[in-house]
């Protein structure tokens, strides 16, 4: 950790709803979107689920996203920039926060601790494909994107909203009655769609893995009467030249000659982040070896300091000439098996190798 | 009084169409996005049907544009006029596509959605074609030219009925002139890899 991320998260710990300048790190004259991604960077990394030893991280979290809450909205940042705190309260009494609102850069694979929610009209979820490679799943990468999407605001004048069907009765006369539907609407205001362009910053965390979702709260389509819906990033991972990934493990092969799996070898690999593993043997391989080379794996996504295994697979590859008579009596020489006579046994495969 | 809040003093990194964007897109002549559903044609290939919509609110009328080959266009790179690309469809998987059957409603071909997660044959290419050896702009129009049969992506004029009432029939046409315009809209874009800078906290 940096000595700068380091004295940051110390302000953070001392500042709160009384110092949201502070605590979110900018200054009061800064852009709403500055603000907006000064939170979701703070917000990733104060998420009570990745602070689960600091008993006051869901406060703090909670002190976070109401800070982002007022700075973010023109009237409630002017109440505040007179008033702090109180001004705000005061006004809304306590007001019903809506939990962890607002956007919300999501690098939590779609765990937003169980929010208790009302059935509240979402807009579509919009999904997004993301290309990775092996190394930036291994090294961590920032991808940028811009969102253009579409949201509802108010506009001059009033529309039927709420519209149902009502019973109304009717007096006839003579004490009889009548039954008929009424359509009924409420009047709300008028919304229309403007465009706006957002900025996500995608974080691909060392260990993540094909299929990964990351999800940006409210960042997917509109919703008249509703709220929007959310965006989710779907990491797809393309295949590597030298490495297939399996869990944690790393798969690769290795084609080595005749003579070096009689006398020995060593030869060396570079791996994802460019540093440089040996893979040696000095005793006798045979086609099918496997060797497992530990911590040279990928990193775990929850605990980074810990890495799975590489798997070398060994092949080795026979001279194609054939040997003249004098070369055959050297080798038979040498190798001296004449004890190992030729064996049938059953089966398709060969049972030292997998397909 | 429209105000669109545009993201001022940062390098744009949003002029151009980049490979690995998601988007929609709106045929110029009937503001109409491309869209497909889970709803097959009834007649021609009985494929997943493709249409044109009215609504602009919809997750259904957003496509993933790719190169035609994993190497031609890497993640983040400006979409070329003239290059091959891949549209698939992100809520189905399953890719832009046409081949010799009519279309459903006029005497055209028919365009489909086919596939599987992404995966489909030749005939899912497309060509974009804009001018000069030229990026694909944001805020201007291509016309999307089918390789295998070298027609053009097009909104015929003719709508559905039930169950997909008010929606276009999109098609695949000899002429180039006509409805074949098509300009991109939302979407969420891939920004390139140059414009990563970022100062972590």
């Amino acid at each position: 950790m940096k000595l700068l991320s380091l004295l940051s998260l110390l302000e953070v710990a001392l500042a709160g709803r009384d110092n949201c300048y502070k605590y979110l790190g900018v200054s009061k004259s800064e852009a709403t979107k500055k603000i907006k991604s000064a939170y979701r960077k703070l917000a990733a990394k104060m998420h009570p689920d990745k602070n689960p030893d600091d008993p006051e991280a869901t406060q703090k979290f909670q002190d976070l996203a109401w800070c982002h809450d007022v700075l973010t909205d023109e009237k409630k940042k002017k109440k505040y920039d007179r008033g702090g705190e109180k001004a705000i309260n005061e006004d809304n009494g306590a007001e019903d926060f809506e939990g962890f609102g607002g956007m919300f850069g999501g690098m939590f694979g779609g765990m937003f601790g169980g929010q208790q929610r009302e059935e509240i009209r979402k807009g579509d979820l919009v999904l997004v494909p993301l290309i990775v490679t092996l190394e930036e799943l291994y090294n961590g990468a920032f991808i940028d994107m811009t969102r253009t999407k579409r949201s509802y605001r108010e506009a001059p004048g009033q529309r039927d909203c709420n519209c149902r069907v009502e019973m109304r009765q009717k007096r006839m006369g003579m004490g009889q009655f009548q039954i008929f539907q009424e359509q009924v609407c409420d009047k709300c205001p008028n919304m229309k769609l403007i465009s706006d362009d957002e900025d996500l910053e995608i974080e691909i965390e060392r260990g993540m893995d094909h299929g990964h979702t990351i999800d940006y709260f409210g960042e997917g389509e509109p919703k008249l009467d509703g709220e929007p819906g959310d965006l989710q990033i779907v990491l797809r991972l393309v295949k590597h030249k030298l490495f297939e990934r399996s869990g944690h493990d790393l798969y690769t092969n290795l084609t080595i000659s005749l003579e070096d799996a009689l006398t020995g070898f060593e030869t060396t690999i570079k791996h994802l982040d460019g540093h440089v593993v040996t893979v040696k043997r000095s005793d006798i391989t045979w086609s099918g070896f496997r060797m497992r080379i530990k911590n040279e794996g990928m990193p775990v996504l929850e605990d980074n300091t810990k890495f799975g295994s590489m798997i070398v697979t060994i092949d080795v590859q026979f001279p194609k000439k054939s040997l003249s008579a004098e070369q055959k009596k050297v080798i038979s020489e040498i190798l001296n098996q004449s004890d190992v006579q030729p064996d049938f046994y059953n089966g398709i495969k060969y049972p030292k190798m997998r397909v | 009084m429209l105000l669109s809040t545009l993201f001022l003093g940062a390098v744009s990194a949003t002029d151009f169409v980049t490979c690995g964007s998601v988007i929609k897109l709106v045929n110029k002549a009937y503001t109409m996005r491309l869209h497909s559903h889970e709803v097959t044609y009834g007649s021609g290939s009985g494929q997943q049907s493709v249409t044109g919509f009215r609504g602009e609110t919809d997750s259904n009328s957003y496509w993933w544009i790719r190169g035609a080959s994993e190497e031609s266009c890497k993640r983040g790179d400006s979409v070329m006029c003239g290059s091959e690309v891949l549209l698939t469809h992100i809520n189905t998987m399953k890719n832009l596509h046409s081949h010799q059957h009519r279309a459903p409603l006029t005497n055209n071909q028919e365009v489909s959605a086919y596939g599987n997660d992404g995966a489909g044959d030749a005939m899912d290419v497309w060509e974009v074609i804009c001018g000069g050896n030229n990026p694909w702009r944001r805020d201007s129009a291509v016309k999307l030219k089918h390789k295998g049969t070298q027609k053009y992506l097009a909104a015929s004029g003719q709508q559905f009925n039930r169950p997909i009432s008010g929606q276009m029939e999109i098609v695949a046409q000899s002429k180039s002139g006509g409805a074949t315009e098509w300009k991109v809209a939302e979407g969420a874009f891939v920004s390139p890899p140059s414009v990563n800078i970022h100062t972590e906290l």
